[in-house]
């Protein structure tokens, strides 16, 4: 099979742009998750053009109006009301923006923290690597959503406090990651080429380490996101996420659990957009993980 | 000028102090066995061995990755342990086995072959990219794979990036581990004849690693042959390949499969006795 | 004859087109007989091999006007019949040992699975055979090896266990890929003349793929030298190594550096760069690096009849002494 990868080598060669851009075409589940999560962008991105409502105007007479599919419902309100008359829809609309941020914010802060011990851990070896391993572990051993609970309830609640949170909860994937790349890395001649040479730690790390694990950041950070966004809105829906009247989710599923019986699509409908975007994201971080490995380029 | 040899080891060992378990010190490993040896201009040593005789440790401890555990590295009559990398670097370039790996796949051609300089602090961006641009000419590559990634080339343009990158420091001495041992024998001649040619336009001195006993005939004017950790013989590359002494040598030429056709494979009758007798021989050590 | 391939080609699917990975290769290996297949890397010489197995990517297709085993269509053949075959009446060395041994497993219990695998054998008889092939490919101690772990064993040992393996049922044909290059230069040679040693009393077939010329010189009986998928060269040993003729082969035997030539000076070597496979070319392959090149290469070229088995898919064969450029 060497001899099929040797050609496959030379044929990206040929026209290395073409036949990545191919890939990520041929790639089904990929290009799904990237459109989901694109769409997702756009509501958040675009919200105050998309929706129809201000998302906190109440209107108490037009309270749990139902959607457009089931009787009483109208296209006034496409998605329905809830229990203040507010728009259903302009509030999912918002809400891109509250999990897209608790996403992108943790990923980048627990990313920062994740990569720091992970390049540390690999590159270092020896101690510092034990060290690194024993926080790894012990980061482990703490039950997330507890003690985000416990943090919120001290701090108070609110978006920055999520964010930080979580950044600080969920940076042992990418320490993880990090450190076993940044360890296959260090053995690596390029590496002690730049030794060699006379390059400082710092120089060997910015220049021949950090730019070869962008692939790995980037698929991490994505799975990342995704648990970021379910933890905001279970912590949310506990009331202890983001505080309301931010149209978060999760928060929209807390609110209308009330109304089960009754108004299930309260429910329902931020629970479908809730799903489709953590699979979105979830599809986009394997499919990227798919395309980006040298062993995916069959 | 001074004429003391570029580099010089003397009776230099290296042990490798066994791993520390819970079970305790495991014994430690002899890699290098008082090894003395001097690489003095106009110099090609070939450096012989199979794996596990020591000719890598021995590279590392040349390079001053490895500290001998005795002996001294002496580098223009100065130990190498008082020296900073850089000096080291300045005297000694060094080229890899596998062209595919000592280049960093994320940067580009020139920067990769610019990068000594500027870890130097050498010139201005500018100059260092002319001298790049200089350098990869010299080597025989094509400006065009300036702005190029190492994974758009092939092998063999592959270590002609290497060798520039090696050479663009201007060192007197260049250490090749295996440089041809991953290509094909087309290119593997195309390089061979660059680093011959090199050796003429800056003057160099070469130690070349390899176990290819055509290589180190065709590029070598003296050869150590590398033994369980001691050079078992040391002589002119001539006087080597014509009258071999250490029996290890004579085994590693008979080994040597050269176009000969019909003559089929040699029976060595390697066994036990045959080993325990080379390890007992003395060591020949002329020049 | 044991086997016979006529027309083989094998196509690989990448994302830029269709790689032409082999073109009509054909070939035939007797009992006995030993047929080398030599190139550089990315010539075709081990897609050929996995394709004899059945063992091909998914990616490639593989069409041949003929390919039979012992008179058997092996294009009919069911994958079962196929893995009935495979490791039984058909085996294979491979370079890296560590690839055909399973690191979980004791090296006993990997050489008795393949035998009981094909034969209906006893764990008894299993085990005396492999202990007696173990004796054969030189391991002392067989008994207590049998307990041992791969990575318990040397490279040079694994690959002696690995080539036990492939005999242990009475292969016909031996398909070896490289199977030394990744061993030290006197192991090398010992496990070489240990496999043809066994090959000649077991009267095996075997076909070796390699790129080692010096190698080719000393076990071949028939040789074919393939450059960019395609057949260049084909010949028995004495008359290729004599009068190699197609310039390519001439200028591989001139590259490789050997008491021959004069010591220090720079050797012949072929310029420019093996062409991608990926557009179908039509003349000569070999054009584009060729010191001899003309106009008339441009057209298809067939191998050309030189006489005695002897074949070169070149036009000026006849045309006296090539003279192979030095560059650098």
């Amino acid at each position: 099979m060497t001899e099929a990868s040797a050609f496959s080598a030379e044929s990206s060669k040929v026209n290395a742009t073409k036949s990545r851009l191919f890939r990520w075409l041929r790639h089904g589940s990929l290009m799904l998750g990237l459109l989901i999560f694109v769409t997702v962008i756009v509501m958040a991105v675009f919200a105050p053009l998309l929706a129809p409502y201000d998302p906190y105007l109440q209107s108490l007479p037009a309270r749990f109006t139902p959607p457009v599919w089931l009787p009483g419902g109208g296209w006034e309100h496409p998605l329905g009301t809830d229990q203040l008359g507010r728009d259903y829809l302009s509030r999912i609309i918002y809400g891109a923006q509250i999990s897209l941020s608790i996403g992108v914010g943790t990923a980048i802060v627990s990313g920062i923290i994740g990569t720091f011990i992970g390049v540390c851990a690999g590159y270092f070896g020896g101690k510092v690597d034990s060290v690194a391993m024993f926080v790894i572990t012990a980061r482990l051993a703490m039950p997330v959503i507890l003690v985000a609970l416990a943090v919120v309830a001290l701090a108070g609640s609110s978006l920055t406090v999520v964010m930080l949170t979580l950044g600080f909860l969920l940076w042992d994937r990418f320490a993880l990651v990090i450190r076993a790349t940044t360890i296959q890395l260090r053995s690596s001649e390029f590496v002690t080429a730049a030794e060699l040479q006379g390059a400082s730690v710092l120089q060997i790390i910015g220049h021949e380490i950090l730019p070869n694990l962008l692939n790995n950041l980037i698929v991490v950070a994505t799975l990342e996101m995704a648990q970021a966004m379910i933890l905001e809105a279970a912590l949310s829906f506990l009331g202890l996420g983001v505080p309301a009247p931010l149209p978060s989710w999760g928060l929209m599923i807390s609110e209308g659990k009330a109304s089960i019986l009754f108004e299930p699509w309260l429910i329902t409908i931020p629970g479908v957009f809730l799903f489709a975007l953590v699979l979105g994201t979830n599809l986009l971080g394997d499919g990227l993980r798919d395309v980006m490995s040298p062993h995916g380029r069959n | 000028m001074t004429d003391k040899p570029v580099l010089e080891l003397s009776n230099v060992s290296h042990e490798y102090r066994g791993r520390r378990g819970i079970f305790g010190q495991s014994a430690p490993m002899l890699a290098v066995d008082k090894v003395s040896l001097r690489v003095e201009r106009g110099d090609i040593l070939g450096i012989v061995g199979e794996s596990g005789s020591g000719k890598s440790t021995l590279a590392k401890i040349m390079l001053g990755l490895l500290t001998p555990t005795e002996g001294e590295v002496l580098l223009d009559g100065r130990p190498a342990g008082s020296m900073t990398r850089r000096q080291i670097a300045e005297r000694i370039g060094f080229i890899f086995q596998d062209p595919y790996s000592s280049l960093n796949p994320r940067q580009t051609v020139g920067k990769i072959v610019a990068y000594p300089l500027y870890l130097r602090g050498e010139g201005t961006s500018a100059q260092r990219q002319e001298r790049a641009r200089k350098i990869l000419d010299i080597v025989g590559l094509p400006l065009r794979f300036f702005e190029a990634y190492p994974n758009q080339m092939s092998g063999g343009q592959r270590q002609r990036v290497a060798i520039a990158r090696a050479l663009i420091t201007r060192p007197k001495l260049l250490i090749c581990d295996e440089p041809t041992s991953a290509l094909d024998v087309s290119v593997q001649a195309q390089v061979l004849n660059l680093l011959l040619e090199l050796r003429e336009e800056f003057n160099l001195m070469y130690i070349m690693i390899s176990h290819n006993m055509g290589v180190i005939q065709h590029m070598t004017t003296r050869v150590a042959v590398m033994y369980l950790g001691r050079i078992v013989e040391m002589n002119t590359s001539k006087r080597i390949f014509e009258e071999p002494r250490h029996p290890y040598t004579q085994l590693l030429l008979n080994s040597t499969l050269t176009v000969a056709q019909g003559a089929g494979v040699p029976d060595l009758k390697v066994d036990t006795a045959k080993r325990e007798a080379m390890r007992e021989h003395p060591s020949f050590i002329a020049s | 004859m044991l086997i016979n391939v006529e027309n083989l080609n094998i196509d690989i699917a990448t994302a830029n087109g269709t790689l032409a990975a082999v073109q009509d290769v054909s070939f035939c290996v007797s009992k006995g007989e030993t047929l080398c297949i030599v190139g550089e890397s990315g010539c075709g010489k081990s897609i050929t091999a996995l394709s004899l197995l059945g063992l091909l990517p998914k990616v490639a297709t593989r069409t041949a006007r003929a390919m039979t085993f012992d008179g058997v269509d092996m294009q009919m053949m069911s994958k079962a019949e196929l893995r009935a075959l495979r490791g039984n009446r058909l085996s294979m060395i491979f370079q890296e040992p560590m690839t055909a041994l399973n690191p979980l497993h004791t090296i006993g219990r990997q050489l008795l699975d393949v035998y009981r695998a094909h034969r209906k054998a006893s764990r008894k008889e299993a085990k005396e055979r492999a202990i007696y092939l173990l004796e054969q490919v030189g391991i002392t101690n067989a008994v207590q090896r049998l307990n041992n772990y791969p990575h318990e064993l040397s490279g040079g040992m694994r690959q002696r266990v690995v080539i036990a393996m492939a005999l242990m049922c009475e292969p016909e044909l031996i398909v070896a890929d490289e199977p030394t290059t990744a061993l030290d230069v006197s192991i090398q040679a010992e496990l070489l003349r240990l496999l043809i040693d066994l090959q000649k009393s077991f009267g095996m077939g075997m076909i070796m793929i390699t790129h080692d010329l010096g190698l080719v010189s000393r076990i071949a009986d028939r040789v074919i030298v393939m450059y960019a998928g395609q057949v260049v060269e084909t010949a028995p040993a004495e008359k290729l190594f004599t009068n190699p003729s197609h310039p390519y082969t001439r200028a591989l035997l001139g590259s490789v550096p050997d008491p021959s030539h004069p010591r220090m000076k720079p050797l012949p070597s072929i310029p420019g760069t093996v062409p991608s496979l990926l557009n179908r070319m039509e003349g000569c392959h070999f054009l584009d690096r060729c010191p001899l090149a003309s106009d008339a290469c441009r057209k298809p070229i067939q191998l050309q009849q030189i006489g005695g088995n002897h074949e070169a898919r070149c036009i000026k064969v006849g045309e006296g002494k090539i003279r192979l450029k030095v560059v650098a």
